[in-house]
């Protein structure tokens, strides 16, 4: 795998949470005779190669589209996915390989908070019972009194009933008793809320804990978070897709693409200029509520791919409107822009003849290859040239040389420049533009 | 203990909060059925004395009258008297076979849900082989290898029932182990058996009670079915409906109807009623689950 | 139900079924939310193109196909992939091909409902875009569902705010946008959160119960104007400005 390198200096700071290189990658689940036949393990790689830090009392918040592995960060976090590679540093301990009663306490600082409240309370407990349940899960660190006697059951009830008025789930006596189902989405995030801090955490995950909430309710979740922030000095990993709502709330943001951060850095800096053409394009299509400032907009192309086999060099340059030629074209680019190029009649021609079909093109690292009969080879590579003049001049100049050998045609792409991070005011940014 | 009370409780809930609706009217005439059976079944044999069922205790084929309110059958048996001791006879026989389907087949498709992996896919195995045999043929040749009685039979009907409530417990623990509650409470801390206990088996419980009437009422056949091939119980128990019927076949032709139709009539009613309930909550609790995610 | 809808002067709810049915597709076409409520997983796209344009119109398999593929490509998917299944596009492709097949018997008027909630953003703007092109090309007219305000902004022309079943307001985007006369249409424009956010707002309280909806006004239990007439009388809909409809007892307060 020739991936971007990381640049990562993990000097033991005043970082509550520090992720060194984390990679999470998942088995994509075959059928047993594909399986047979693939050689190689084919994985998603969900996160490949994440790096950051947050200091307490910081909200840090992770940006990028769905699918680009921010929940996986989030859940390796609070290792509720084991890590492929990389470590996890938790106030200053390693905590990517711990287990057992060592994970347990572990688990009393950190806390993670999901999208659904719904489906993260358990259908048949009370409220009060599901807030105060981490309390009995952890009694033998909490309980100044034996576990199971009456004391320890109204000490919890105590807790549970303060944590709930903290968070505003009032009227807190009346709410105790009720199930999840009786409550409305704000009031069960609420719950979830008191139920993540009544270990009075270090450090919590919001994995878009806002954003099945509607407008009036959100609000008020995300100032309950600000509000908590300032009285406990907690520390937040603020995960979600929308950029609006963390400006507002995040002290620093980190935006992803396909498994790695391409930008992060201060909030206020990076929403004033953004440096990573992705984060360009991502801040430019959040609407702008107001009809007089409608603008044209430079979109990326395309949606973004498959996180079995990412790109080569930067994962965003199939899409990236400022690509240079160095940035990690390769064979299977040039087939797609071909099969683009066959399927529009318009500008096709014969070309569908002598290039065609589409299927027959090898594409293996930086060489795409056609196997054709000995008579039409010259024919077919002097029709590859004139392709490649209507391709995006960076795609054209990576072409390092269209030659044949027998019957084959062959495309060979220059090796790109390798990708690493440059600090570019106050920012790390992942872009050979930087560099 | 307190869990275990919870347990217990928590799968007859929807019966009271339901208790309006159809499904909820049916489960209650269900629950009522069974109830009453059982107090037959205890309280009957209290006050009829057994020595009205055994032969040539009246005149043989006395159709019902006062005495003999359901008259008398092929070997001078009180009818009425045999359906009573039959009541319990099946009750008992129910008992033994469902509960102790429940007993094996409830934990161990919790585990095997829970723990997946190899051990799963073993007792998948197993338990898929044993659910692919035609049930009552299993149960016979079981009954033949083991022998009558009462408890034996229990034991061979266990045997069909126990992949059934294997079946649905693991599945229903499969989809619940993949809830995001429980990835929650892991995240909080929860041990594995505090997660299979609190979460899991506290929302897979919920479908108990419908397997269960649906596989009682199945029970009763099969143990009627057993005993009209010979197959079921010793011939001095006091009552079994299966057997009383299979004797009684021969006379229908004669224009003796009270021997076949009152045995005949307890199976159905008990079966009917067992079948009520269950469909009566499954209809309840189906509903309920997905109302629970909304 | 209860109502009229009229379309180029006919009532709809007077038409038959079979009638309605022509009209819906050929004239209106519907997109939603959710691609596959739509695609039918069983079916090549193609065959989804054919099916649409048989059902409505008499012409040559030739000519279908013909046109099925152009509708395809014009929403920037390669005809070489007429022949697959849905479930081998992505989210933004299928959304895209709904709408292809919404366009294919070209529609004087296209409802979109929530087309793109389900959507990442970029994806979101590409759809929105190709929407606004195509309102151009094809001189049809849209009719866009959504919550997302920053959308409305963006796309249309014209906004009516429902509130708990009723319209409160309708006016020009710029109307809506910078004079909102309904309070419920301010509290909505003030809770938005954009980049330009500084402060929280929000509405407070929750939609009501549309099975016993306040009396009088909808929106009075939650509006911080309301005056005890807004609690018997249901404000009308009132022109307060040239095309600038409003139901609020108070809304020339806000002009
Ligand atoms: N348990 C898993 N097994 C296999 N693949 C997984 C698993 N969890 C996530 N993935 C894959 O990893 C990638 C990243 O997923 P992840 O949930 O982290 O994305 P995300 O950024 O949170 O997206 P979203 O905004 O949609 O929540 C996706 O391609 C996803 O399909
Ligand atoms: S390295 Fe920078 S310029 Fe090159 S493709 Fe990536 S983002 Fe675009
Ligand atoms: S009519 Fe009254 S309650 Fe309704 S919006 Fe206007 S001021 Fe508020
Ligand atoms: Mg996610």
């Amino acid at each position: 795998m020739t991936g971007p390198a990381t640049v990562v200096k993990a000097e033991p700071t005043d970082e509550i949470l520090r992720l060194d290189d984390l990679k999470v990658h998942f088995p994509v689940k075959m059928p047993f005779v594909q399986r047979l036949l693939q050689r190689g393990e084919t994985v998603v790689h969900a996160v490949d190669g994440v790096s950051f830090g947050i200091r307490p009392g910081e909200i840090l918040g992770l940006v990028g589209e769905s699918g680009c592995g921010k929940s996986t960060v989030g859940r390796a976090c609070v290792r509720l996915v084991k890590p492929t590679a990389g470590r996890i540093f938790f106030d200053g301990q390693d905590i990517t390989k711990l287990g057992g009663e060592k994970l347990r306490a572990l688990r009393r600082r950190i806390q993670i908070i999901f999208q659904d409240p719904h489906a993260s309370l358990n259908p048949a407990m009370t409220i009060g019972k599901a807030i105060g349940h981490p309390l009995r899960i952890h009694s033998s660190v909490f309980g100044p009194q034996k576990t199971g006697s009456e004391e320890f059951g109204e000490w919890i009830r105590q807790k549970v009933l303060n944590a709930m008025k903290e968070v505003g789930l009032t009227p807190e006596e009346q709410l105790y008793d009720k199930y999840p189902g009786d409550l409305s989405g704000g009031q069960k995030q609420r719950a979830v809320m008191a139920r993540a801090l009544i270990l009075e955490p270090n450090l919590l995950v919001v994995d878009e804990g806002v954003s099945m909430l509607d407008m009036s309710v959100r609000a008020k979740v995300l100032e309950l978070m600000l509000d908590l922030k300032r009285r406990h000095k907690l520390t937040y990993l603020f995960i979600t897709h929308d950029l609006a709502t963390a400006k507002f709330i995040c002290d620093k943001i980190a935006i992803m693409y396909l498994g790695r951060i391409v930008e992060i850095g201060p909030a206020r800096e990076i929403y004033a200029d953004p440096k990573h053409p992705y984060t360009k394009a991502l801040l430019q299509v959040i609407p702008i509520p107001d009809p007089d400032r409608r603008a044209k907009k430079v979109l990326p192309r395309g949606e973004v791919p498959d996180a079995v086999h990412p790109p080569a060099g930067c994962r965003f340059h199939p899409r990236c409107p400022a690509v240079l030629a160095s940035c990690g074209w390769e064979a299977r680019d040039f087939v797609d822009f071909l099969d683009e190029h066959l399927s529009d009649p318009k500008r096709a021609g014969d070309d569908e003849t002598i290039l065609g079909p589409i299927e027959d093109w090898r594409a293996k690292g930086l060489v795409a290859s056609l196997e054709t009969n000995p008579l039409k080879v010259r024919k077919a590579v002097e029709r590859t040239n004139a392709v490649l003049v209507e391709a995006p001049v960076a795609m054209k100049q990576a072409v390092e040389s269209v030659s044949s050998q027998n019957r084959t045609v062959i495309v060979r792409f220059r090796s790109h420049h390798q990708l690493l991070q440059s600090n570019v005011q106050g920012r790390v940014v992942e872009c050979l533009l930087y560099q | 203990m307190a869990l275990l009370r919870r347990l217990l409780f928590r799968p007859f809930r929807p019966l009271v909060r339901e208790r309006r609706t159809l499904p909820g009217i049916l489960s209650w005439i269900g629950l009522g059925t069974l109830i009453s059976f059982v107090l037959i079944g205890i309280f009957g044999p209290l006050l009829i004395s057994v020595d009205q069922t055994k032969p040539l205790a009246y005149p043989i084929l006395l159709s019902p009258s006062l005495q003999h309110v359901m008259g008398t059958d092929g070997i001078g048996r009180d009818v009425f008297a045999r359906v009573i001791w039959g009541t319990r006879t099946s009750l008992e026989i129910m008992a033994i076979g469902a509960l102790l389907a429940l007993v094996v087949g409830f934990p161990l498709g919790l585990l095997s849900g829970f723990v997946g992996g190899k051990l799963d896919r073993l007792f998948v195995l197993v338990m898929d082989s044993v659910y692919a045999f035609p049930g009552l043929l299993l149960a016979a040749l079981i009954a033949a290898v083991i022998g009558k009685g009462i408890f034996n039979i229990g034991i061979a009907i266990t045997v069909i029932y126990i992949p059934l409530y294997f079946r649905v417990t693991r599945n229903q623990t499969l989809s619940t182990r993949e809830e995001l509650y429980v990835e929650a409470a892991r995240a909080l801390g929860a041990r594995s058996r505090t997660i299979m206990l609190s979460y899991i088996a506290y929302n897979v419980v919920i479908v108990i009670p419908v397997i269960f009437s649906l596989s009682a009422a199945d029970t009763i056949l099969t143990a009627a079915g057993l005993s009209y091939l010979g197959l079921g119980l010793e011939i001095d128990v006091p009552g079994d409906w299966g057997r009383d019927l299979s004797d009684a076949q021969r006379f229908l032709g004669s224009g003796i109807w009270w021997t076949s139709l009152f045995p005949g009539l307890m199976i159905i009613l008990l079966t009917v009623g067992l079948s009520f309930l269950g469909e009566g909550l499954n209809d309840l609790v189906n509903p309920l689950l997905k109302k629970e995610r909304a | 139900m209860s109502g009229k809808i009229f379309f180029r002067g006919r009532d709809l709810t007077q038409l038959s079924n079979q009638m309605y049915r022509r009209i819906r597709g050929e004239e209106i076409a519907l997109i939603f939310q959710d691609p596959m409520t739509r695609l039918n997983p069983l079916m090549r796209i193609q065959d989804h193109f054919l099916e649409e344009i048989h059902a409505h119109e008499s012409v040559s398999s030739t000519e279908a196909r013909t046109r099925a593929r152009e509708a395809l490509v014009s929403m920037g998917i390669h005809e070489t992939r007429i022949r697959n299944y849905p479930h081998e596009f992505s989210g933004g492709m299928r959304q895209r091909i709904m709408i292809a097949l919404a366009l294919v018997l070209k529609p004087s008027l296209l409802i979109a409902d929530e087309p793109t909630t389900s959507l990442d953003v970029i994806v979101e703007a590409q759809i929105l875009e190709i929407l606004q092109d195509l309102k151009e090309a094809y001189h049809m007219s849209l009719l866009l569902i959504t919550h997302n305000l920053g959308i409305v902004a963006e796309v249309c022309d014209r906004v009516a705010v429902l509130y708990a079943g009723k319209l409160v307001e309708l006016g020009s985007v710029r109307d809506i946008f910078h004079k909102p006369l309904h309070p419920y249409t301010q509290g909505l424009l003030a809770s938005v959160i954009h980049l330009e956010t500084k402060e929280l707002h929000s509405i407070e309280g929750s939609p009501p119960d549309l099975i016993a909806p306040p009396s009088g006004c909808r929106f009075h239990p939650r509006c911080s104007y309301a005056q005890p007439i807004c609690t018997e009388r249901i404000p009308p809909l009132v022109e307060f400005e040239p095309g600038h409809f409003a139901a609020c007892h108070f809304g020339d307060k806000f002009l």
